[in-house]
């Protein structure tokens, strides 16, 4: 699934390279393109893949550690995996995440991901 | 430092960190030359897997084994009708069944991760015929065991893989073989791996049930019996247990020696057309998945596997034959060749 569109996102301190195949989902993030930027060496890499065939609503997260893998699973409408290793977050977000989807309940959770391999999170125990 | 589950409030309902205090359950399992190391926290899942428990009984192992990691969570709830959902880029693959259950295949480390419900756990035939099926596919080729879109039927320790187009009548095709001297294999997908550092190969099945298409019952009247269900993939098909419903002998593994890609052709007649090997080779590159560049070794290891595979005795059947009729012709060919 190719992803021509790409940006640098400012998160917190860091600043995260955003590849994506629709730019609905780069609008709600604040982003400024890698022009201005080129001198910048992003510290996460984000790839939000569209999946326009996937119908459906996120569903409340599920996420699981296991090694350098962090998982979150919203059902078929939005599945993600950070690796956090090689500081890379891959997202599928399906046809029917509207804007308020996304802003509400998926990019919270792929910030969630990204604090967490930031070691800005210490873990499970809320 | 804030917890996971604040920060992102409330729209994490769980968090769960996989780890030997919560999955102390461990089992070794041998999957068609893949070996798995099984941690988890449910006996009910030990015991629908037990039939591939390592006891020796694959007498090929290969290398690097594959962690399988799953944890059964009791609040999760089953979707008795979801279909399967598969996603995956670079060295990721996502696989939900419902919205709550889902898989991560991990190929750069080897690891499959997942949470399940306690119904799922011990259901038998999603493990055997679904999950594990679906895990050796994804992950046996990081392992050096290649999944190739083919059946494999075994006559005196000879393996015949049938390729062809979805559609062509593989499946249909294997258990007409099997009502004869051949011995069932694999009707649809078969995992072939080196042996040892040996230049032969071994072709392995995994035992699940022989999927034929709903017109098929046109030519066994022991579907007759059996109605369609959707399978996993979302055609309507027949799912029966060969040795059951044909009584067909059923065999774990073979060595392949000849090769045939099965077409379907509107005149009468079978004819048997020898196949460049190169074209072959091809055929099953095209229709392999992509692997991450990170995996140099594994790309390489599939490619001489295909190039061994279809090295050998290769044609193209063109067959405007009844199945019975097919399986005669090669039966026959394959005792004079």
């Amino acid at each position: 699934m190719p992803s021509p569109l790409k940006a640098l996102l400012r998160f917190e301190e860091e600043i995260i390279f955003v590849e994506t195949n629709d730019s609905s989902l780069l609008l709600p993030l604040g982003y400024f393109d890698s022009e201005t930027t080129s001198a910048i060496s992003p510290a996460f890499h984000w790839k939000l893949l569209r999946d326009a065939d996937v119908r459906g609503k996120p569903a409340r997260a599920t996420i699981l550690m296991a090694g350098g893998l962090l998982v979150a699973n919203m059902g078929p409408a939005c599945l993600a995996g950070m690796d956090l290793e090689r500081k890379e977050l891959l997202a599928f977000i399906g046809g029917e995440v509207d804007p308020q989807d996304y802003q509400n309940y998926v990019f919270p959770v792929l910030s969630g991901l990204t604090r967490f391999a930031m070691g800005k999170v210490v873990g499970a125990n809320a | 430092m804030l917890p996971f589950r604040a920060t992102v409030n409330p729209v994490v309902t769980r968090f769960h960190k996989f780890g030997p205090d919560v999955l102390p359950l461990h089992a070794e399992l041998s999957l068609a030359g893949v070996r798995c190391l099984l941690s988890t926290n449910s006996k009910e899942i030990l015991s629908c897997v037990s039939h591939w428990f390592s006891t020796g009984r694959y007498p090929y192992p290969t290398g690097q084994p594959v962690n399988l990691d799953v944890l059964v969570d009791s609040s999760i709830n089953r979707d008795p009708s979801a279909k399967a959902h598969f996603r995956g880029l670079r060295h990721l693959v996502f696989a939900t069944f419902g919205i709550e259950e889902v898989f991560a295949f991990d190929l750069l480390r080897r690891r499959v991760v997942g949470t399940i419900s306690a119904a799922t756990a011990s259901d038998s035939s999603f493990w055997n015929t679904q999950l594990l099926p679906i895990m050796v596919g994804v992950m046996g080729t990081t392992v050096g065991v290649v999944p190739l879109h083919s059946a494999c039927l075994d006559r005196d320790g000879k393996g015949l893989l049938i390729a062809g187009l979805s559609g062509a009548g593989k499946s249909t095709l294997s258990v007409a073989l099997a009502q004869r001297e051949f011995s069932l294999v694999s009707d649809d997908w078969t995992y072939v791996s080196r042996d040892g550092n040996t230049d032969s190969l071994i072709a392995s099945g995994l035992s699940v049930p022989v999927k034929l298409l709903p017109d098929a019952v046109e030519h066994f009247a022991e579907l007759k019996a059996f109605t369609p269900k959707q399978s996993l993939n979302g055609e309507l098909a027949f799912e029966v247990d060969a040795t059951k419903v044909f009584r067909s002998q059923v065999k774990s593994i073979s060595r392949p020696h000849w090769l045939i890609f099965l077409e379907r052709d509107n005149r009468p007649g079978c004819d048997f057309i020898p196949y460049d090997p190169e074209d072959a080779r091809a055929f099953y590159e095209r229709s392999a998945e992509l692997l991450p560049e990170e995996l140099p070794g594994a790309a390489a290891t599939r490619s001489e596997i295909i190039r061994m595979v279809t090295s050998g005795n290769c044609f193209r059947v063109r067959s405007g034959e009844l199945p019975q009729r097919t399986a005669e012709a090669i039966d026959h060919f394959c005792n004079g060749a």
